[in-house]
């Protein structure tokens, strides 16, 4: 077996190694894509309601 | 109609403005440290730690299933202190940090599940066991699904914090006993390696690993949390200009 194929067979584990590893960085790669597209939808939100993003509008508001 | 802003300057980061300007300095360092932590973490797990004695390659497992767990009682730790902060001292941004906790949390908590799950089967024989410790984990699991569905279940949205805060300091007490859990019943997972008295015990080519992802998977929960923040807050304003706007 080759040096690849040894550490991907992960000493006959590779069925529950590679699942762990897969969901982990499945879920949390799924989880900071959605929590940046809520961000970047509010602030496409924010910059249509006037135009300058938070800055300026939230001094005046305070 | 004006904003009621007066009732958010009670002190520093429960100002929203000041929340804002923070956590625009700190994001890119957690995202930094998040990358290289996990990043070397990750290559030390897969490639210089060495197999266990027993448990052979399996072992592996544990540097994500481990990290995760921590996540999941470090969320909910989060998550209870700053509802229990909202509740006390009517901290808005308080609130809103328990809220983009819960969820993140969530996830750590079903991971932590699902990986013990892939990691019992080899070396228990059974993908679940009803011991102590798993089962205070799955009610941990269903603690943060309540406070999410009870945070959002009222249509005044201070009685769904109000009620979800409460929901999450009472089930707090569940915290202690998922880690003393492996010392106070007889169970089939195994007892704390890490943060024990005398020290850890797990050899450094293996605590090095599991110390750097664990230290990498809590920048990222936090990065994770500010962006959920930044983006509520800044939702929530747009809507209220927008009310002001359309008002005159």
């Amino acid at each position: 077996m080759s040096g690849v194929q040894a550490f991907l067979n992960a000493g006959g584990y590779a069925g529950f190694v590679w699942p762990s590893y897969a969901a982990v960085f499945g879920l949390l790669a799924v989880v900071t894509v959605l929590s940046l597209r809520a961000l970047r939808r509010a602030e496409a939100e924010m910059k249509d309601v006037d135009g300058d993003g938070l800055s300026d509008g939230d001094e005046k508001e305070a | 109609m004006g904003l009621p802003l007066s009732m958010f300057n009670i002190n520093y980061l429960a100002n929203p403005r000041r929340f804002m300007r923070f956590s625009e300095v700190l994001m890119p360092w957690l995202l930094g440290l998040t990358v290289v932590l996990v990043g070397v973490g990750l290559y030390m797990a897969l490639f210089t730690s060495p197999p266990d004695y027993q448990q052979g390659e399996s072992v592996r497992i544990m540097y994500v299933h481990v990290p995760a767990a921590w996540m999941a009682l470090f969320g909910y730790t989060v998550m209870a202190a700053s509802a229990a902060t909202g509740l006390i001292w009517k901290h808005p941004v308080a609130d809103l940090a328990a809220r983009s906790a819960a969820p993140i949390g969530a996830c750590f908590t079903f991971l932590a599940l699902f990986t013990g799950s892939l990691w019992g089967k080899p070396m228990w024989g059974a993908w679940w066991v009803w011991d102590a410790r798993l089962t205070s984990v799955l009610i941990l699991f269903f603690l943060y699904l309540g406070y999410m569905a009870l945070n959002k279940a009222f249509d005044d949205p201070d009685r769904g914090a109000k009620a979800s805060a409460i929901l999450a300091i009472v089930g707090f007490v569940n915290v202690p006993i998922i880690k003393f859990s492996v010392d106070w019943w007889n169970t089939l997972h195994q007892p704390a390696s890490i943060v024990r008295m005398g020290g850890p015990k797990i050899d450094g080519s293996m605590l090095w690993p599991l110390l750097l992802m664990i230290a990498g998977f809590s920048t990222w929960f936090g990065w994770l949390m500010l962006v959920r923040m930044r983006a509520e807050l800044i939702s929530s304003r747009a809507r209220a200009k927008r009310r002001l706007q359309a008002e005159g």
